[in-house]
This record gives structure tokens, C-alpha cells and sequence, in this order.
């Protein structure tokens, strides 16, 4: 059945409902972890190691499991449903605002605090006054990250939810791809995309660049980059005519509130303890290892250890394979749209809209071009993955070369540097440091991507005049689209639908567990290598 | 005289940024001359331009009116024979001292262990030999700002432009690298035959300079040129200096209202 516009509109506003309540729970959960990592030393060893670990996880693979259990736990009802997607939504985003917050907090101007201690601030006078204003432009920035992340996580748990008739979200703009891409209609396709794109500058427009402009005055540095916002002018207008409407009505003045300080002096001996030595990565690993090891031994699963090592091993395979390609295509392409200031500004605009479509709304497209060739699945599965790659690496190229200090070009220039050189010496050295983030950032996304790239099924309804939503249960078939022959994402998937719950673990495990190794064992050292000799002080 | 072979001629230099359609004047026909041998500073308030007009002479940065001579040629580019020293150094930090300061030759024709003795011969003439192979990274502010001179004179430049050189350092490592900059320009078998450096503090200029020229507040002009004849080392408590240093402080003010 295909979607109406009436459906559409029903879909981008679930979607969106559910993407603003994700974004809620994040900053509410950033701002208290964050600032209690900041500001006590004894959280700070636990909590940071932790969001660490967990934003290397690729924790959209976990989907699967949240949502059996929560099916398990409430039955398949809407409520259960939706708080899973919710709950996806919120761990693809809280980390990086709470990184946000903590690093804002750690770097409030000794100066400040001490203002506080001075004046004897309540725990409440320095969340309102001190740490959340301090926070609000990394709060600001983490959401513009997190908004594109959530929505990617999004759309894939709801294109994955709508693989069974058991955890079927309703509406959803994940819900509207998945049927367009068992019935193809490019009309309908066209509308689908439309309507997303405006949703997504919508959001820009009234409620991203807003914000940022609004966060920006909160700057240590003063001042703002003087950007103005004609939205937030009318916000701020609408917002005085609702405060004078308020006031009129009731004229209380609340006594001023009395609390205890809630900032004590630092303690010297405290701040010159040295951390403990415990590697926080090395423990992820060994854990991991543990519990894997004795969930096969106590389940006796040996038998499923082939099928286990051989998909671990075809999707590392594909993430790594699409991972060269992409930054072989991204590194020079980011610094040719970056280096000029004036080709900056337009290209990472349009590239921002454009990467905020998430790859597995390219489905359809993608599934209709490339399915019936030959290793279509496999040639599926890898754009997948490249579109889920390509717009890390490439921004953060594209903002490596923008941070170079414009007195390195000038270098360039007085010693006549001929092109090449530049790049040899100037372009390349210098991204190196945002190219290895990218591209950690990129491949936890592309691990993310799995679940959607690898296998992909849809429910169908054989009446086709009837919907999703009013099929009966007896006409609904489970549709497989497109499978690749062995993969993590074709493991979860099928393990979730089956219900066989303890191998959806297995492979969890061991997806989590080749992350972590390379995390630790690769791009910690590459990053610390790159950022000890490549990285360009600020300050300089 | 040898003095009087003009090296570097700035006619009606003028400069000007747009901002939102509209066009804001900053410096209105600056013209000035710099002989061989001359050491001239341009002193002004920040906002003046004077940072911007070096790129303008250098040719890195265009200006909106006006022309620059340069050994008898008008300039267009970056012209062979002229060099600059940054105010934050500008030190690839992926390159050590000596590749640092072989930037400067490679791709010029000259062989690679040429390029070599000559960087290393640059590094020890602002006294910095046994750094070769040490990153900028792990050398201070001083060290770093010697570097950034070696790399400028390397390619035994006629002309030196510093942009405040000293301004990002500790009072006395400056003063030892003014010193370093005095010898070099004064010495006749070292390159830089003569030099343009802008600044806006008056000590460091009346310390070095032959001539001051100085430009008022933003659309800048020139207030006065003042020529300093006093003998090296120049005391900074001496009548003269004084002297000087408050007809400068005048004319800062002057220009400034």
C-alpha cells in the first residue's frame, strides 16, 4: 500500500515526535552526567572512560535486542515500541552533548568559580547561572551533530522495526521507505524525499540555527561570531509578548531562595591525585571477552562459532573495504570544496542538507538500481555503507582545512609554493588529525549501518489495498529484499525476527568486541601519533 | 651614496573590505619609500591596515588602489627577492627546524645537499645550530620565532618584511632576537639588505628602526616619518630616545582622534 500525503505528513511528524523526545532525554541526562563529571573527581574516572566506550559502540546493533526484550517485557504495543526507538534515539545522542557539557564545565575560567564560591551560589543558583549558560554553545553545537546521528538511527530502527509484524512502529518515515521499497513508485518516492527534505531544513531553519545563534552569546570569549538570526529575533519578540501576558495575570514575587553553597572550595591535595592506572579500554576488552567466552561455554554454542567468525569476519571485510574507498574519494574532495573560503560556505551547506538524508532512505534508489545486478546484495550492502561512511570523513576534512590558520596558506604563498607542494606539505599534514576522528566517527557509523545494509526485509500485506496499519495479522508475509551471504547485520536481523536471543548476543558480543580492539589497539596510537606532530596549536 | 639606491617604492597605497554590500576605507594613499641598507618601521593603532599592507607589498593580498616598486619593477605576485616573517611564526609542525627552513629553497633548482648546508648555514647564523632536527613543538617561543627568521633569510632575500616579530614573545627573548635582526640587516655578507616592519610598539621601534612612519587610526594616513639617527645599542633611558619616544606618542594620539 503505497503512502498518501495524508500518511506522509503523519510519518515525518511520528518521526520527528520521536526524534525531539530522544533530544529532550539527551540534554537533560547530558547536562546532569556532565556536569557531575566535571565537577567531582571520583565520577569523573568512572563516567568519562564510560561515555568513551560508549560512543565507540556501534549501539544501533543493539536495537534487535532492546526491542525483543521490550516486547518480551510489555508485548508488542505501541508504548513498548516506541520507547525502544526513543531510547535508540537517546543513546545515539547523549554522549556527545554530555562530552559537550563536561568539556564546557572542566573549561569554565577558574575566575568564575571562584565568583561562585564568593557568593555563596546554591546548587541550583550554579546550575542556572554558571554551568548550563557555560554549556549552552557546546550544548548548541552537540545537538547540530546529534540531530543528524539521531535521525540516521532514526529512520534505520524504524526501517528495521517494519521486518516484523511483532515490532512494527506504526508511522514513521523509516515505515514509508520500507513500503516504497517492496512496492517502487517514484512519485510517491519523490513526495517521500520532499517532504523529508523540508522537515529537515525546516528544522534548520526554526529550530538548529536558532539555537546556535542563541548559544553563541553565551561564549567565554564574548561577543559571539556576531551572526544574527531574523528567526530568533521573532522568537524572542513572541517570547517577551507571552512573559508581559504572563506578569499581568500574576504579580507573585517569589522571596529570593536561600540555599546552602553548593560549590565548595577545591581541595588541592584532591585535584594533585594521580588517576588510577587502569586502562578503561583493555577492561572493555577483557570484559567483553569474559562474558562472550562464557555465554558459549555455559550455552554450549560451539556449533554456532563458524557461522559467528565467518559473518564478524565478511563485515569487517565490507566496513574496512568501503571505509578506503571512501577516504580515498573524501580526503582529496574535502580539500579541494574547503581550501578556497568562498567555495567553503555554499558547497558545506548543500553537503550538510545532503548528508542529513539518511543513507537508509536512499533504499529504494539504491535497491532498484543495483539489486539485480550481479552481487547485487553485496553492491546494496556497500553503498549502504558508503553513504553511512562518506559524510563523516568528508566533514571533517572539509573543517580540518577551514581550522589551518589562513597564516599557513600565506606561508605557502611567500615561498611560492608550487601546488603540489602545497598539498605535500600544508593540505594533507594538516587534516591529518580531523581525518583520523572522521574517520573513527565514520566507522562506528558504518557498524551502525549493518542492521539495514546488510539484510533488509519488509512486512507486506497481500490485500495491497489495504495499509500497514489495517492489514489484518493473518494477511501480513515477511518480505526479504535484499541479503548479503554472511554478515553481522544479516545475523541480527535474523536472529531478532527467529527470536534465538542468545545469538543475537553472541554476535553483539563479538561486533563489539572487534570494535574495541580496534579502537584500542589502532586508533588510539594512530590518534595519538597524529595529533602529537600534526595537530596545529590554536594559540601558536 | 649607496644609501640612496631606492629598494622598495609604495605609491597611493590604498585598502578597503566589504562588508555587507557596503565598502569600508581603511587605508587611504599611503606612499612611502625604503633605500638599501634602511631599516623602516610602521607604527600605527590597531585596525590601521599596517598588517594588511604587507601583504598588499608582498603579494599576497590585494589592495584597492595604488602600485609597489620593488628593485626598480612594478610588482605583481610574490616577488623573487622579498621575504616575511610572521607575528605567530608559522612553523609546519609536522617538519623539523631544518626541514622547516628548507622550505623556503626546494623547488628552486638547487640541489638537495645544497638546499641543505644552506639551511643549516641559516639556522647557525641566528644561533640555533645543534636544533636541526628538533620540532617546533619542542622549541620556545624565542627558538621558534629564530626559525622563522632562518626560513626568511635563507633564500638570501634583498627585502625582509617582519609583521610585529617580536610581539608573541617574552620581553627578553625579544630583545636578544632584536638584536639578531640589527646584526643580520647591518652585516653586508648576510642576506636582507634592508627592512619593512610593522608594529605598534614605539621602544622596539625607536630601538631599531632608521625611520618611523606613522599611520593614524583607520581610513589610515601617514601622520608623520621620523627619523631615528641615533647610535647602536640605543639606551632606552637616553635624552634622545625620549625624546623620540614622545614625539611618537604624539603623533600616535594625533592620528588617533
Amino acid at each position: 500500500m503505497l503512502p498518501t500525503v495524508g500518511t506522509l505528513v503523519l510519518d515525518i511528524f511520528a518521526s520527528w515526535a520521536r526524534l525531539f523526545a530522544g533530544l529532550i532525554a539527551s540534554v537533560i541526562f547530558s547536562i546532569f552526567v556532565g556536569v557531575i563529571a566535571a565537577t567531582n573527581k571520583r565520577a569523573e574516572k568512572v563516567l568519562l572512560p564510560a561515555i568513551d566506550i560508549l560512543q565507540t559502540i556501534p549501539i544501533l546493533g543493539f536495537f534487535p535486542v532492546v526491542i525483543a526484550v521490550v516486547v518480551l517485557v510489555f508485548g508488542a504495543n505501541i508504548v513498548g515500541i516506541n520507547f525502544s526507538v526513543i531510547f535508540l534515539i537517546f543513546t545515539s545522542m547523549a554522549w556527545n552533548i554530555t562530552f559537550g557539557v563536561y568539556e564546557a564545565v572542566k573549561s569554565i575560567p577558574e575566575d568564575f568559580l571562584n565568583l561562585a564560591r564568593i557568593n555563596r551560589f546554591s546548587t541550583k543558583r550554579l546550575y542556572r547561572d554558571l554551568y548550563i549558560p557555560a554549556a549552552l554553545p557546546r550544548i548548541a553545537y552537540q545537538i547540530n551533530i546529534s540531530w543528524a546521528v539521531g535521525l540516521f538511527y532514526l529512520v534505520t530502527s524504524e526501517i528495521f522495526s517494519t521486518g516484523s509484524a511483532n515490532f512494527a512502529v506504526t508511522y514513521g518515515i523509516g515505515v514509508a521507505i520500507a513500503n516504497l521499497v517492496a512496492n517502487p513508485n517514484v512519485l510517491y518516492y519523490a513526495l517521500t524525499l520532499g517532504f523529508l527534505v523540508i522537515a529537515v531544513l525546516l528544522t534548520r531553519l526554526l529550530f538548529l540555527s536558532p539555537l546556535s545563534v542563541y548559544a553563541e552569546r553565551y561564549s567565554f570569549k564574548g561577543g559571539g561570531s556576531g551572526r544574527d538570526s531574523t528567526v530568533l529575533k521573532f522568537y524572542e519578540k513572541a517570547w517577551g509578548k507571552l512573559r508581559k501576558l504572563a506578569r499581568s495575570s500574576q504579580d507573585a514575587t517569589k522571596p529570593l531562595a536561600k540555599g546552602k553553597p553548593g560549590l565548595s572550595p577545591e581541595d588541592p591535595s584532591e585535584a594533585a591525585k594521580k588517576p588510577a592506572k587502569v586502562d578503561p579500554g583493555l577492561a572493555a576488552i577483557i570484559l567483553t571477552i569474559l562474558v562472550l567466552v562464557a555465554a558459549i561455554v555455559l550455552t554450549n554454542s560451539y556449533s554456532y562459532l563458524p557461522t559467528l567468525f565467518s559473518a564478524l569476519a565478511s563485515s569487517f571485510a565490507r566496513v574496512w573495504f568501503m571505509y578506503i574507498v571512501c577516504a580515498l574519494i573524501s580526503v582529496p574532495l574535502g580539500i579541494v570544496l574547503a581550501k578556497s573560503a568562498k567555495a567553503f560556505e555554499p558547497s558545506f551547506a548543500v553537503l550538510q542538507v545532503i548528508a542529513s538524508i539518511p543513507a537508509p532512505i536512499l533504499l529504494p534508489v539504491i535497491v532498484a538500481l543495483l539489486l539485480a545486478l550481479p552481487f547485487g546484495n553485496e553492491l546494496v550492502a556497500l553503498s549502504v555503507i558508503f553513504l553511512s561512511m562518506v559524510w563523516y570523513i568528508l566533514f571533517s576534512v572539509m573543517v580540518g582545512i577551514r581550522t589551518i590558520p589562513k597564516e599557513f596558506f600565506e606561508l605557502g604563498d611567500v615561498l611560492r609554493f608550487k601546488k603540489w607542494k602545497f598539498w605535500r606539505d600544508i593540505y594533507l599534514p594538516a587534516v591529518l588529525p580531523s581525518f583520523v576522528t572522521g574517520s573513527i566517527t565514520a566507522i562506528g557509523g558504518a557498524w551502525n549501518a549493518l542492521i539495514v545494509a546488510e539484510y533488509f526485509s519488509v512486512q507486506t500485506c497481500t490485500n495491497p489495498q489495504l495499509s500497514l496499519a489495517t492489514c489484518p495479522a493473518n494477511e501480513l508475509t515477511t518480505k526479504v529484499l535484499s541479503q548479503v551471504s554472511s554478515g553481522v547485520g544479516v545475523l541480527l536481523d535474523q536472529t531478532t525476527l527467529s527470536g534465538a536471543l542468545l545469538h543475537t548476543f553472541l554476535v553483539l558480543l563479538g561486533m563489539v568486541l572487534i570494535v574495541l580492539v580496534v579502537n584500542k589497539f589502532l586508533w588510539q596510537r594512530v590518534y595519538k601519533a597524529v595529533t602529537r606532530r600534526y595537530r596545529i596549536d590554536v594559540e601558536m | 651614496m649607496e644609501e640612496e639606491k631606492l629598494m622598495l617604492e609604495v605609491k597611493n597605497l590604498s585598502l578597503s573590505y566589504f562588508k555587507e554590500g557596503s565598502e569600508y576605507k581603511v587605508m587611504n594613499n599611503v606612499s612611502f619609500k625604503v633605500y638599501w641598507w634602511e631599516y623602516v618601521s610602521v607604527i600605527g593603532p590597531s585596525g590601521c591596515g599596517k598588517s594588511s599592507m604587507l601583504r598588499v607589498i608582498i603579494g599576497t593580498q590585494k589592495g584597492s588602489g595604488g602600485q609597489v616598486f620593488f628593485n626598480g619593477q612594478k610588482t605583481s605576485g610574490v616577488p623573487p627577492g622579498m621575504s616575511m616573517v610572521f607575528q605567530n611564526m608559522v612553523l609546519l609542525p609536522w617538519k623539523t627546524a631544518l626541514e622547516n627552513v628548507e622550505l623556503s629553497l626546494e623547488d628552486t633548482g638547487i640541489s638537495k645537499s645544497e638546499i641543505q648546508s644552506r639551511a643549516t648555514t641559516a639556522l647557525a647564523n641566528v644561533n640555533l645550530q645543534g636544533f636541526e632536527d628538533t620540532y617546533p613543538a619542542e622549541l620556545s617561543g624565542g627558538m621558534r620565532q629564530r626559525v622563522g627568521m632562518a626560513r626568511a633569510i635563507v633564500s638570501n632575500p634583498d627585502m625582509l618584511l617582519m609583521d610585529e616579530p617580536f610581539s608573541a614573545l617574552d620581553e627578553l627573548t625579544a630583545e636578544q632576537l632584536r638584536g639578531d635582526v640589527h646584526r643580520i640587516l647591518k652585516n653586508k655578507s648576510l642576506p636582507v639588505n634592508a627592512v619593512l616592519m610593522v608594529s605598534h610598539n614605539v621602544d622596539e621601534v625607536l630601538e631599531l628602526s632608521d625611520r618611523v612612519i606613522v599611520l593614524s587610526k583607520a581610513p589610515s594616513k601617514i601622520v608623520n616619518t621620523v627619523t631615528v639617527d641615533l647610535p647602536y645599542p640605543r639606551k632606552r633611558q637616553s635624552k634622545e630616545f625620549v625624546k623620540l619616544r614622545d614625539l611618537l606618542l604624539k603623533d600616535l594620539y594625533a592620528g588617533e582622534v
